[in-house]
């Protein structure tokens, strides 16, 4: 792809040498990843504590990537990446029978996400938010006995759950959504 | 005014948190013994909210940091709505209407 006459422009004016887009794009990267470790070895205390290695998955067919670790670097670590893990749920995995895993996304994280695009931040909130929130709890819960064929039901029923929610609250936001609409392009709109 | 209309499965969740107080969605589903499902529980919550029957507020719980835990209770309304519902149910049994508290 060849660049534009202000790209070229700009980044003569940024970069004292030439550079191609490619060069640019590796010369970003490694600013990430060296960013990334430095915070990884700064605030956390270092690599000891760290073992990410692939291992049978709990709940679904396959291998998953575990994240083998304290309590307090996982907490730290599902911060980083956006998902909401109970501390005291941490811990209690952190303390469960060989071997120590700790589950780096928790079930239904992403699902979430869905619904605060789908629907209104009310709805997420008194309806979605709860059920995902009653199966994160079962889950968990299941995973601390050590039972992970009940885990593996409370994520099943739960997905089941929500999607039922999303099939039942649908209708509604949707003619929410075309009543909104109608009043604003109305006459008095 | 037009008196409220309640379902089945309203009425039953309005019964259930007059007797027992706040409850969250899986705890009613536990209590109803199967009458109500986990899947539209909320739904049928977040629709009982905008009728005014019940009001929630969210729960962060010491020490948790995950999603946070909403609690429904019974309004006034809800209760009335309730009474009224009680009332009917006596008179289409054939009883009297006593004076509601």
């Amino acid at each position: 792809m060849r660049w534009r006459s202000w790209d070229r422009s700009l980044l003569s004016q940024l970069t004292p040498f030439k550079a191609t887009r490619l060069e640019l794009g590796v010369l970003f990267a490694a600013l990430v990843s060296f960013s990334l470790a430095l915070t990884l070895k700064y605030s956390w205390g270092g690599w000891e504590n760290i073992t990410l290695r692939l291992g049978p998955d709990l709940t679904r067919r396959g291998i998953r990537v575990y994240l083998e670790t304290s309590g307090a670097l996982a907490a730290a670590w599902a911060t980083l990446l956006g998902h909401r893990i109970p501390p005291g749920r941490i811990s209690l995995l952190a303390k469960a029978p060989s071997p120590t895993v700790v589950v780096v996304a928790p079930p239904g994280s992403h699902l979430l996400r869905i619904c605060d695009l789908l629907f209104s931040k009310k709805a997420c909130e008194v309806i979605f938010t709860p059920t995902l929130r009653d199966l994160q709890a079962e889950y968990f819960e299941a995973l601390h006995q050590g039972r992970p064929g009940k885990a593996r039901w409370v994520l099943a029923s739960g997905y089941w759950s929500f999607w039922s929610a999303v099939v039942a609250q649908v209708p509604v936001s949707l003619t929410r959504l075309i009543v909104q609409l109608w009043k604003i392009s109305g006459p008095g709109g | 005014m037009d008196l409220p209309r309640l379902s089945a499965k309203e009425a039953l969740i309005l019964e259930l948190l007059v007797a027992r107080g706040e409850m969250y969605g899986l705890e009613l589903v536990e209590a109803a013994g199967g009458a109500l499902k986990r899947g539209t529980v909320y739904v049928t919550l977040g629709r009982m909210a905008e009728k005014g029957y019940v009001e929630s507020r969210q729960v962060k719980e010491e020490g948790e940091a995950g999603l946070p835990r909403r609690l429904f209770q019974v309004t006034g309304f809800g209760v009335r709505a309730l009474q009224v519902l009680e009332v009917g149910r006596r008179v289409m049994e054939g009883g009297t209407v006593d004076a509601v508290a």
